[in-house]
């Protein structure tokens, strides 16, 4: 089954051949881990959230209708579980949401300094306003096609496109001293 | 600086989510999910009318109408059903399309039309949030039938203002709990 097409595997687990799913499973587990992990930033709610979306897409396998790619039906459940646990978690206010990213006046420690970027560059993120960051991290991040994102979020091709420029001008306009 | 050069600063300095997670961890996940998957199984399994004795069904069916009579259960009014059309009418959306609410918007219109107060609130927020961030309704996350749509509602609100989109989410939340009686 290794060489099985997503479509193959997905028939397979339809007709109640339950290894289908083990392949499924570990041809997409990193991916949508990787996802779900950059729109919490918790990786202990990663990984449970990572489990309810296997579950569901298990769950709900017969109801795909190969209407479209298995890969971006996975990843919008992916996207919609995330979310929902972000939501819930909701642990950042609006307020610290909003707030601009200023860089800190003393120099960090050399040894430091990659993570103190990386750290900076997420909290930039993290002021995106949801849509845009969820849009930047799939194309960035994700290198997804803008087909593809636009299928997994049901936002059309040219608003993926326009928030995605927009994101990546604001990030810009925030990062710009760091570099 | 140049939009090249700075995506490929931001690619150097990305965190890698992946980097602490080998291969054990996600065969381990999957063994979770597994068990996941059989427990809920098994859950429906012993709850399924199949798997009841047959002494305890011919009990349930003679006891069942006894204890609905005794308590009233039959005099209870049907409850008000979720008005789909007026919201459709209102948001300019087909009626087969109005909404694929979630489960939990469906049981916070429940609680609110029982009076919980908090519940109409939560609702509100639920929809005030679709609205200004998602352009539709569906969350729908928690909505088994949601997957099986491969649709969602959209709803153009990016011309609305705040005041706008407050009274759309206000509206909605009453068309839901009151049918669309009060509006």
């Amino acid at each position: 089954m290794e060489n099985y097409t997503d479509e193959e595997l997905v028939k397979e687990l339809i007709n109640g051949n339950e290894k289908a799913f083990d392949y499924l499973y570990r041809r997409y587990s990193r991916k949508v881990y990787s996802i779900i992990a950059r729109i919490t930033k918790d990786e202990d709610l990663a990984e449970d959230i990572m489990q309810e979306v296997f579950v569901k897409t298990y769950k709900n396998i017969k109801n795909f209708k190969f209407k479209s790619t298995f890969f971006t039906w996975l990843y919008r459940i992916a996207v919609n579980t995330a979310l929902t646990g972000l939501k819930k978690k909701s642990k950042l206010k609006e307020s610290e949401l909003n707030q601009e990213i200023l860089p800190s006046e003393s120099s960090p420690d050399k040894k430091l300094e990659g993570e103190y970027i990386k750290q900076q560059i997420e909290a930039a993120v993290d002021t995106l306003p949801e849509k845009q960051r969820l849009i930047f991290s799939l194309r960035f991040y994700e290198d997804l096609k803008y087909s593809e994102i636009a299928e997994i979020t049901k936002i059309s091709l040219n608003a993926c496109k326009t928030n995605y420029h927009y994101a990546t001008n604001a990030l810009k306009e925030k990062l710009g001293v760091l570099i | 600086m140049k939009d090249e050069a700075f995506l490929k600063f931001l690619k150097e300095n990305k965190v890698d989510y992946l980097k602490d997670k080998d291969e054990l961890f996600f065969e381990n996940n999957l063994v979770e999910i597994k068990n996941k998957i059989i427990s809920g199984k098994t859950k429906q399994n012993i709850f399924s009318f199949k798997n009841l004795s047959l002494a305890f069904s011919s009990l349930i069916l003679i006891a069942l109408p006894l204890i609905m009579l005794l308590t009233g259960v039959f005099s209870v009014k049907p409850e008000n059903p979720i008005n789909k059309k007026p919201v459709a009418q209102s948001l300019n959306v087909s009626y087969d399309k109005a909404m694929y609410l979630s489960q939990k918007n469906f049981e916070l219109v429940e609680l609110a039309r029982a009076g919980y107060s908090s519940a109409k609130i939560e609702l509100y927020n639920s929809i005030y949030h679709d609205l200004k961030h998602n352009n539709s309704f569906d969350t729908g996350q928690d909505y088994s039938g949601y997957y099986n749509s491969e649709e969602s509602v959209e709803i153009n609100t990016n011309s609305k203002n705040e005041t706008q989109l407050n009274k759309l989410a206000y509206a909605y939340t009453d068309l839901l709990i009151n049918g669309g009686a009060d509006s």
